[in-house]
């Protein structure tokens, strides 16, 4: 379907009307003066079709500009832009009249949020659906993943801009500013504000009522995202609901709109009695969270993070030479503890592969222990920076009694504002996570710190967060990767592997970017290797298994399935999709050494 | 009330309104209904549709027994009982029909009502009198267009209420004062209109034309949704708030979910009412959207002709308003589907509804889907974006369990297929945690834990637990924990708590203060929280000193007593406990007896049906199974296949749930059965307590026979009838009640481990006695062997045998008595100095 050429990225929505026009007038001549638009609900008429061979055929996706707290007042309205980010809170959908007839005409309101065209009244039109999510920069996300797929430097845009449009931006932006201050000032001011015109419209709830009490205002500080003051509202059409999980991260292409008088503040004095109502939107205001009309998504993997790689065989002699190179450094940053070395490579390279009921299969997390707050202001440092550099997600968490008390670790939903509130553990899948007990005292823990260790506990032994929904719970299943340093055996985080830490010398190491970027593809490469199961290895294991249960009656089903986690780790470490006996002597190896160490 | 919105999609549907206004009238004026339902409509109060369990019988049971909250105190039977034979008796003598909705008409019209309730089956249910046309397609048309019938409903009522049949009064409101002042103004007028000087004014209307329709109501209609199944239509299943879509518009349905917010009630201006200042005429003005540009100037013929313009000052006392609530309800757990969030919807509820509603409520919402009409400033928005609400037409509290179980087809189709299988009960049990292998007994006594014995509640107050304790017991690392855990999943209503885990509330209840209203509260802990459920408490023998004492009443009385800061009373707790203990010193130590072992008291081991003992005993098959578990799981990703279908929870809930509404009761001869086995275990049990007297391992508290075990068998059988849908237990049931009991004891008396110890089981002297005495008689009859004599008997002289027992350091007196012991049991005969073994 190539009509004519529109500029997709400067005017997106000539596209979709074009496309609309042409979709609605076959349908018209196909079905012959019946409704014709109707089979165009909650169905793509071949839109999302032009763009998605524009971005991903022709090469059009480095074209789009990326949408984040910097630009936002410098793209212009109606354009196409990108965004990256995680599903924060689902905002369920809103309908809207998708389709109406102006004249002889139909028109379509897809991907925008107002018509262009003034809609006649009454006429006939169709109400349509779509999604709305509240999507936020993924938290914890490494600088380094930013830089992956740059898009086209704004600034030069700007210039392109007409002095009229700029002269518009910048309104807008006294407008921000006006926000602001009238926050500070409390609510007097945004009623002073709009001047009220003789025809002043009263609430129908008659005089008897007080007078007006805004809700108050969140714009300023977003209260329900600590620490970023940028989230964007993705509204997405035709999509069965199921696709788009909570916490998915995402890359979303969409028409950007903005239009200043929608948002300017919101007057609410005629809601006073619906006070309920209160749009979860109008805490969104269009100033500070812009609108994506989304025209084509997917989901983005670590894999997606990498930079241009060349699209390489995953050979086992090449990953093999990486996995070498990627363990002697970890060697160096550990201080030439060649196990713990070894252990971490496995815990990096863990993920959760099924869940099984209660079960978990594939993850590995990992307890240093023999830290002490020095050794962790050494080692842990260095190796808090090569994980920033490893994975594309990853915070590190100081855990003291004062962090675990005070410290929101659990989403919770505002019923209030109707809004999700995220926490802490509110994480991607494939987050990494690194635990510092060192800082840990003998201390009381209060009521909340007993809940964010029940917390901790759950998400390291099932890999499950609980959000809060105020009358329930609801249990949300987590990929993360945990990393203890602890001095002793950790009992608060009860890890799988258990390793205690030996370094022997002290030693600066710096790896190279090339270095970072092939151990990051190794990583993801290895992570994403299917794995495939010869019955006979599994057999012999079997019975190396029984035996070694004989000989120690301590040994459960816990650990059993954590040596075969990890032989099978240790298997795609080389690039090899199914387990051989040389793996499996591996880390029977891995495990003699670190039990002599434990005792 | 609201106008739909503009945006609405306009369809011109070709409905001829007066016929369906005529179908409407024909129905309330026609329809009857027992006489019945008028009383329980009176007893209600203002017959808002707010139902609650009272209102359908048949489920009553079974809510019941799902039952409890805190708040609930103790049901007075007998009082339900006499309420109920005075309902069965209005009911006789009142089954007459009458006419249903006309009667509730005179009910408003004499202002003793204040809302009208149409229940959709009760319009399906009605033939039309003139066209014999049954009312299923009306219902359809108003479920399709709930709004448009509600007002015509609404019309068609304002035309059929009747005059009041009594003197109203001394209830009249301003309204009516207004209305009859302008009456009597008009008549004044009327009259001076006659005098032809006077050119004077025309006479103001004296018709009630300038009273909206809606000022004079006196009444809330409400649209209740058919709850029965309409033949050849899909019955209304209550829908998730995800479920609600856009073609829901206009249409009456029934949304699921829990109450998150409440608003105020707040007064909804229907009709601003106004005063002129020149004419002094009282103008109404209807509101019918959030919005309204009130009036300023008086539009009366006096004002028009005059060209006065006489300023409209509003009169708030003549205006007329409603309740308005604003509710927002939030999905259940159950509807969410995985990775994703609860949705929330907003409800507004209108007239007598109001207040029906608190946080955290279940409920059932039957109401108008609709779109919220924007105004003024978002009407910039409103071209193309719109905010839905549901305007609630009636309300169903679930107060219970919300699971409480809605078989679905599939389901019934499962269970009656189950319940003709005969290794149902093997089935079911070994479907108890089917990743836990083995331990059948255990899976048995906890499948029966579940189904439970029946209640009784004996004329004078007194009542006999139906629900079945278990107590595991075990070394660490048995999976007790995952027993535990799946029992309270699999349970309608399970409680999982430690015994030391529970915080302040700790497992009874405690007395907070509210820190917002500073009353004093009662906070319900995990036993009351399971109240019609499953306690399942680990760490048992961990336990709070205090929470132990409350446990002993729990489980016999099955209520807890509260006698703190002010508050006396007590509350339901009519829970099976489901423990599990480890052993004092860790893992069990065979070497001491099971009550060493066990850190519990005797009073409160005596009130656990069946104590189960699970000790981890190393096998090479244990082994191997465990291995060949992990590496297939890791395999397959999946458990392995196992060697029977294993029953999904859900279908084994709905089953137990089912099985339960069963009260199987013992016939004669089989209570005699009960009686004689019961005798028999308690002689046994003297017999063991006499021949092993105190010192023995088996001597007190867990192998102690009392009543309760009869209760316990009792119990047991009854639950496995229950399993069968049977009505009579039967002797099979007993004997397989009996069977786990004894294998319960056994698994405590004579475990394995304990067996494999030397022979010295016993350490009494008789039984000391007694085994040099088979010893000797061993080596004596085998060196008579040696001799070949065939016709000497196998007796022993007795004086060479006391020689050898008294060398052995034993008194005369204990071997005479060990003699007597085993003559009495027919073990040896004694006769002249010769002991002969029989």
């Amino acid at each position: 379907m190539v009509g004519p050429q529109y500029d997709l990225v400067g005017n997106p929505l000539g596209a979709v009307r074009a496309t609309f026009e042409r979709a609605a007038a076959a349908a018209a001549a196909e079905s012959g003066g019946r409704d014709p638009v109707a089979a165009f609900r909650s169905k793509d008429w071949g839109a999302s079709e032009v763009f998605r061979s524009f971005l991903f055929e022709q090469g059009g996706l480095d074209k789009v500009p990326v949408l984040d707290a910097s630009n936002l007042g410098l793209i212009k309205p109606n354009t196409l832009v990108r965004f990256r980010g995680m599903v924060q809170d689902m905002l369920g959908n809103e309908f809207y009249a998708g389709a109406f007839k102006d004249g002889a005409t139909w028109r379509t309101n897809k991907f925008t949020d107002f018509s262009p065209f003034s809609m006649p009244h009454p006429c006939d039109s169709h109400l349509w659906e779509r999604h709305l999510f509240h999507c936020v920069p993924v938290p914890g996300q490494n600088s380094w993943t930013l830089d992956s797929s740059p898009g086209p430097d704004l600034r030069q845009m700007v210039n392109c801009l007409s002095p009229e449009q700029r002269e518009k931006r910048k309104r807008d932006g006294d407008d921000d500013a006006m926000d602001v201050s009238e926050n500070g000032n409390g609510e007097s001011s945004s009623c002073s504000k709009k001047p009220k015109e003789d025809d002043v419209q009263i609430p129908s709830s008659s005089a008897e009522m007080p007078a007006s009490e805004n809700m108050p205002q969140m714009n300023g500080n977003d209260h329900h995202i600590p620490g970023s003051s940028f989230s964007c509202l993705v509204k997405i059409y035709d999509m069965p609901e199921s696709q788009v999980k909570l916490n998915d991260v995402a890359e979303f292409i969409g028409v950007y709109t903005f239009d200043p008088e929608l948002a300017a503040p919101n007057d609410n004095s005629d809601d006073i009695m619906y006070d309920l109502i209160e749009d979860v939107t109008a805490q969104l205001p269009p100033s500070k969270v812009p609108r994506l009309h989304c025209l084509v998504w997917r989901k983005l993997s670590s894999v997606d993070f990498l930079a241009k790689h060349p699209a390489v065989e995953p050979l086992p002699s090449l990953l093999k030479g990486i996995r070498q190179s990627l363990l002697s450094h970890l060697t160096l940053v550990l201080g030439k503890d060649d196990l713990a070395a070894n252990c971490l490579l496995l815990h990096l390279l863990s993920r959760l592969r099924t869940r099984v009921d209660v079960v978990t299969v594939g993850r590995l997390s990992l307890n240093f222990t023999g830290f002490n707050r020095e050794s962790v202001s050494i080692f842990g440092k260095q190796l808090n920076t090569l994980i920033q550099g490893l994975m594309p997600y990853s915070q590190a968490i100081p855990l003291s009694i004062e962090y675990l008390n005070t410290a929101t670790l659990q989403p919770r939903k505002d019923n209030k504002s109707g809004r999700l509130v995220t926490a802490i553990l509110q994480l991607p899948q494939g987050t990494h996570l690194t635990f510092d007990e060192t800082l840990l005292q003998s201390g009381s823990l209060a009521s909340k710190g007993v809940e964010n260790t029940v917390l901790l506990k759950n998400l390291m032994e099932s890999q499950m967060v609980e959000y809060d929904f105020e009358y329930y719970k609801l249990e949300m299943a987590t990929d993360v990767q945990l990393l203890t340093l602890s001095e002793g055996k950790s009992n608060i985080l009860p890890s799988d592997l258990v390793v205690p830490f030996r370094p022997s010398t002290v030693s600066e190491v710096n790896a190279t970017s090339e270095e970072l970027e092939s151990w990051r593809w190794y990583l993801a490469t290895v992570r994403s290797l299917p794995q495939s199961s010869e019955p006979e290895i599994y057999q012999t294991i079997q019975d190396e298994m029984v035996s070694a249960m004989r000989n120690d009656r301590s040994l459960g089903c816990t650990e059993l399935s954590r040596w075969l986690t990890m032989a099978q780790i240790t298997a795609s470490s080389f690039g090899e999709k199914s387990l051989s006996l040389e793996h499996w002597q591996m880390v029977k190896e891995l495990e003699r050494l670190r039990k002599e160490r434990m005792q | 009330m609201a106008a739909s919105a503009p945006i609405l999609p306009t369809i011109s549907i070709n409905v001829d309104y007066d016929e369906e206004r005529q179908k409407i009238t024909d129905f309330l004026c026609f329809f009857k209904a027992p006489a019945s339902r008028l009383t329980t409509l009176v007893s209600h109060g203002a017959g808002a549709p707010i139902s609650l369990e009272d209102a359908d019988d048949d489920q009553d049971e079974l809510e019941r027994e799902l039952s409890g909250a805190i708040d609930r105190m103790d049901v007075d039977r007998s009082a339900a009982q006499r309420r109920s034979r005075a309902r069965a008796e209005a009911e006789a003598s009142s089954s007459r029909q009458v006419p249903f909705y006309m009667h509730q008409l005179q009910n408003i019209a004499n202002r003793e009502q204040d809302s009208l309730v149409v229940e959709l089956d009760d319009v399906a249910a009605h033939v039309n009198t003139t066209t014999g046309e049954s009312g299923a397609q009306l219902v359809g048309a108003i479920r399709s267009n709930a709004k448009r019938y509600a007002d015509l409903f609404a019309e068609c009522v304002d035309r059929l209420v009747p005059e009041p049949s009594k003197d109203i009064s001394h209830k009249d409101d301003v309204l009516d004062v207004i209305r009859h002042q302008r009456m009597e103004r008009n008549a004044r007028t009327v009259e001076s209109a006659q005098d032809p000087n006077d050119t004077g004014v025309a006479p103001e209307d004296a018709s009630d034309n300038v009273f909206p329709p809606v000022l004079l109501r006196r009444y809330t209609l409400y649209l209740k949704p058919s709850t029965r199944r309409v033949a050849g239509e899909q019955p209304e299943e209550p829908l998730a708030v995800r479920a609600v879509r856009g073609s829901h518009l206009g249409k009456l349905i029934t949304v699921r979910g829990i109450v998150t917010r409440v608003s105020e009630v707040k007064p909804f201006l229907l009709v601003d009412a106004y005063a002129c200042d020149v004419c002094g005429a009282e103008v109404f003005q209807e509101v019918t959207s959030r919005q309204y540009m009130p009036l300023t100037q008086c539009n009366s013929r006096k004002c028009l002709t005059n060209n006065t313009r006489g300023p409209l000052y509003p009169q708030v006392r003549a205006s007329k308003f409603v309740p308005f609530q604003e509710v927002k309800i939030q999905e259940m757990a159950d509807q969410v589907p995985v990775g994703h969030i609860p949705r929330t919807m907003t409800i507004h509820v209108y007239g007598p509804l109001t207040r029906a509603m608190n946080p955290g409520d279940v409920v059932h919402v039957g109401g108008i889907f609709l779109p919220m009409p924007y105004s003024g400033f978002k009407a910039i928005r409103a071209g193309l974006l719109t905010d839905t609400y549901l305007d609630a037409q009636s309300i169903h509290q679930l107060k219970k369990q919300y699971t409480a179980m809605q078989r679905t087809p599939e389901i019934a189709a499962q269970i009656a297929e189950l319940k003709d299988d005969p290794a149902l009960y093997q089935k079911l049990a070994s479907s108890i945690a089917p990743e836990i292998y083995g331990h059948e007994d255990v899976k048995k006594c906890l499948l029966l834990l579940l189904v439970g014995g029946v209640s009784k509640t004996v004329g004078d107050g007194m009542k006999i637990r139906g629900d079945i304790n278990v107590c595991l017991m075990g070394d660490p690392g048995v999976a007790k924990s995952q027993l535990l855990k799946y029992i309270s999943k699999v349970a309608p209503r399970g409680v999982y708590t430690t015994g030391r885990g529970s915080s302040g509330v700790g497992l009874t209840a405690a007395v907070m203060r509210d820190p917002v209203t500073d009353e004093m509260v009662l906070e319900g802990g995990a036993l009351v929280l399971a109240d019609n459920g499953i306690a399942c408490i680990d760490e048992f023998d961990k336990m709070e000193e205090s929470d132990r004492t409350a446990i002993h009443e729990v489980m016999e009385q099955q209520t807890i007593s509260i006698s703190k800061a002010g508050i006396t009373t007590t509350l339901n707790a009519r829970t099976s406990i489901l423990a599990a203990a480890n052993p004092l010193y860790g893992r069990y130590n065979p070497r001491v007896s099971p009550v060493d072992n066990i850190n519990l008291p005797a009073a409160l081991l005596s009130r656990f049906d069946i104590l189960y003992l699970i000790l981890d005993t190393p096998s090479r098959d244990d082994d191997e199974r465990l291995a060949q578990h992990v590496t297939y799981v890791h395999m397959h990703s999946a458990h392995p296949e196992l060697e029977y279908d294993v029953i999904s929870p859900t279908l084994m809930r709905h089953y137990i749930a089912l099985a339960r509404q069963k009260r199987p009761v013992l016939s004669k001869a089989v209570s005699d059965y009960v009686v004689g086995a019961y005798a028999q275990m308690r002689n046994q049990y003297k017999e063991d307590e006499l021949s092993t007297d105190s010192t023995g391992p088996s001597s007190s508290g867990t192998g102690y026979v009392s009543a309760r075990t009869l209760l316990g068998i009792i119990r047991l059988s009854q639950a496995l009838a229950r399993l069968r849908f049977d009505d009579q237990v039967s002797l099979p049931d007993v004997d397989e009640a009996l069977r786990l009991l004894e294998v319960s004891k056994s698994s405590v008396l004579n475990h394995p481990s304990l067996a494999t110890r030397d022979t010295a089981q016993d350490h009494t002297y008789i039984s000391k006695i007694y085994r040099i005495i088979r010893e000797f008689y061993n080596t004596h009859t085998a060196a008579l062997a040696d001799d070949d004599a065939m016709d000497i008997d196998h007796a022993i002289p007795i004086p060479q045998l006391r020689a050898r027992i008294l060398a052995s350091g034993f008194v005369e007196d204990q071997f005479q008595e060990c003699l007597q012991e085993y003559q009495d049991l027919g073990v040896l005969q004694v006769s002249a100095n010769r002991l002969l073994f029989l």
